[in-house]
């Protein structure tokens, strides 16, 4: 089981792509890679769950932690998501209401 | 050993079960994850969507076990048990990290401050209540059970011609 984090900038966004299965095995590795984006200064934030296989509570946990550090940087967080089996999880737990869910990475970074 | 949590579950594979026993570490889930899938894949008539949400829930009461071994002799394991019968699929995970506080989980229903919630990590149970047909905790001195139930029949059989 890997993961994989690689991170893209668009339109001044970091655009940070996972892919795998983020379980509370791998969640740490997200956690630190959202905090270092935003030490590097970074306030807009998309993180792309599309090539995401499996999405545990803990990783639920490390994307609200990230989204509320970097709302307390005057940032912001949001999600790239269609998968429904991914959606639903987000569906069942409230979050829907909680994150910005966007369709594609160009729909989460408008010029 | 008195306390074997395996007692509990003796004569599973007799019956046609299926019994896993993983070191608590949660470097082990995929393992658990893979072995529940294939299992509800091959023997049970389940869709793509409920065998996730199996999936899902049994990682998460993996994880729960897991981390309830914290404090306990890295050797003893943290057992997962399927057992099936003509309506049922039923996982059950079974740890020793002594007795739970089972009046502190989540009650059923949706988290009322889901982003609190996440933040205090006690979403895989509300995660597990929403994704499966039942849930039983119980829990003693030793450890925890969590049976999880989907409603299934078996894979039809082939056609005979």
């Amino acid at each position: 089981m890997d993961l994989g984090l690689d991170v893209t900038e668009k339109n001044g966004y970091a655009v940070l792509s996972v892919r795998g299965e983020v379980d509370v095995y791998t969640a740490p590795r997200l956690r630190e890679r959202l905090v270092e984006l935003v030490s590097q200064g970074h306030t807009k934030v998309v993180v792309d769950l599309e090539s995401v296989d499996f999405l545990d509570s803990t990783g639920l946990g490390v994307l609200v932690g990230g989204l509320k550090r970097l709302r307390s940087h005057e940032g912001d967080l949001t999600l790239v998501c269609t998968q429904r089996r991914i959606l639903k999880v987000f569906e069942i737990t409230g979050l829907t209401k909680v994150f910005e869910i966007h369709d594609s990475v160009d729909a989460a970074t408008p010029a | 050993m008195a306390a074997d949590p395996t007692t509990a579950v003796e004569g599973v594979e007799a019956a046609g079960g299926v019994q896993l026993e993983i070191p608590a570490d949660v470097g082990y889930l995929s393992v658990v994850r893979m072995v529940v899938s294939t299992l509800a894949f091959s023997r049970r008539d389940l869709d793509d969507e409920r065998v996730e949400d199996l999936v899902l829930a049994v990682s998460e009461a993996a994880t729960n076990a897991i981390e309830a071994h914290a404090e306990v002799p890295a050797d003893h394991p943290v057992v997962v048990v399927w057992r099936e019968d003509d309506d049922n699929c039923r996982v059950e995970v079974v740890d020793r990290g002594g007795r739970a506080d089972l009046a502190a989980l989540p009650s059923e229903g949706p988290p009322t401050d889901p982003g609190r919630a996440a933040l205090e990590g006690n979403l895989g149970v509300s995660l597990i209540r929403a994704l499966v047909d039942d849930v039983n905790f119980e829990t003693d001195d030793r450890g925890t059970a969590v049976s999880i139930t989907m409603r299934c029949g078996p894979l039809p059989s082939p056609a005979l011609d």
